[in-house]
């Protein structure tokens, strides 16, 4: 009995040596992980060093007084020469563009001449796609909520872009398939779809300075 | 008990024993002897593991316990040297064109039996990723490297941490791309026997 008491003492004294951490017999290298782990949200940004545009004199209209034909490049010409640009780091982003009659007074058809131009645009982006891989190509015709894609409410994200600096140029063009017309009713700064917009066929269109707004939501998604 | 396991000097008492039983008034002088041997321990203490966003300052500490009855070597290392996509491809440097790897600092300090808390210092993640960064706890398992408090310190049930942070913006001109981001720290302890 007297033996197994010593031992039991033994016992003791090595049980009170063994540090608290019994994951290994710790005599070698103990080892111990941690992993970190970070988020970095979606985000997107437009970047442009003015947002107001000036058309050249004489754009609006022809030698007729009629709505001029070129008008959508016009604006388009006038936009890339901002320039704008734009980046997103994910990688399911919507892109909307929208943008109003250029009008003047109250937009609406006075004395049988018009105070509206109706035009649409596309704009593009060279490093981004849609998910099928096509091109951005998102225009105006389709108004506000519809992004790239064909038919109300489509809305294909796009790939992310603009990986560096203020990140890529947006390139805008006369949206394909669609024309430039007289307007008879341009009132408000409404940013419509190209329906909702009454032609006003070939009347000319009162002088004056004409104003109006093109706006691009761009929202980030992973 | 499994006695095939116990520390030889315990080993040593038991087998006195049977000489012993056939006795009646014999008296046997037992010495005993007992080594305490080195040891040296690390372990995590509970933590929250969740992700933290990466488009803002951090800083968080991720602590340990220590246990060490001899003199020690810690070391740290990092399996990525940063923050990194997870989903990007092994080789992969960039993700159309955007950045998929954030630095971020790590500070080790620990409690030490004469010197108090010892700050080992701070490194940048992608120093710790091997020896070349010149981290002074840089250290792996196997390697004669990592950093000792001293030739004579010990940590008996002490306490330590790892301090992370990271910027906001890295001064770099390349954006990360969005996601699940992951570094994985080993921290190694051995005993300078």
């Amino acid at each position: 009995m007297k033996r197994l008491i010593l031992a039991t003492a033994a016992l003791g004294a090595f049980a009170a040596a063994a540090p608290a951490l019994a994951d290994g017999n710790n005599q070698g290298t103990d080892t111990e992980t941690y992993t970190i782990q970070g988020a970095n949200p979606a985000k997107c940004d437009i970047v442009t060093e003015s947002q107001d545009v000036s058309l050249p004199a004489n754009s609006i209209s022809d030698n007729n007084g009629l709505v001029n034909n070129g008008l959508a490049v016009a604006v388009a010409t006038a936009l890339n020469s901002v320039p704008i640009t734009a980046w997103c780091t994910g990688n399911a982003n919507s892109l909307v563009m929208t943008r109003s009659a250029l009008t003047t007074g109250n937009g609406q058809l006075i004395n049988g001449f018009s105070q509206a131009a109706i035009y649409d645009l596309n704009v593009d982006i060279a490093d981004s796609r849609r998910a099928d891989n096509s091109p951005v190509a998102e225009g105006s015709s389709d108004g506000p909520g519809n992004g790239p894609g064909i038919g109300v409410g489509a809305a294909v994200p796009i790939t992310r872009f603009g990986p560096t600096g203020n990140g890529s140029q947006l390139t805008f063009t006369q949206e394909p398939g669609t024309t430039v017309a007289a307007a008879g009713n341009g009132a408000n700064d409404n940013e419509a779809t190209r329906t909702a917009y009454v032609e006003a066929g070939a009347v000319r269109l009162v002088a004056g300075q004409y104003t109006g707004t093109v706006t691009l939501t761009l929202t980030p998604g992973v | 008990m499994n006695w095939g396991r116990l520390p030889a000097g315990l080993a040593a008492v038991m087998a006195v024993a049977p000489a012993a039983a056939n006795s009646v008034n014999a008296t046997v002088a037992i010495e005993v002897i007992a080594r305490v041997v080195e040891r040296c321990g690390i372990g995590a203490t509970a933590h929250t593991n969740r992700p933290l966003g990466m488009d803002r300052v951090q800083s968080f500490a991720l602590g340990f316990n220590l246990d060490c009855n001899t003199p020690f070597r810690i070391g740290v290392s990092s399996r990525h040297g940063a923050l990194r996509l997870v989903s990007a491809a092994d080789d992969a440097t960039m993700l159309d064109g955007f950045g998929i790897e954030k630095p971020y600092a790590v500070e080790l300090s620990f409690g030490t039996d004469r010197l108090g808390n010892v700050v080992a210092g701070s490194c940048s993640s992608a120093a710790l990723r091997d020896s070349q960064g010149k981290c002074p706890f840089f250290g792996q398992a196997g390697e004669r490297s990592g950093f000792s408090a001293g030739a004579h310190e010990t940590a008996i049930q002490r306490q330590g941490q790892l301090l992370i942070s990271w910027a906001a913006i890295e001064g770099g001109s390349r954006r990360l791309v969005a996601g699940d981001y992951e570094d994985i720290l080993t921290v190694d302890v051995v005993p300078l026997l």
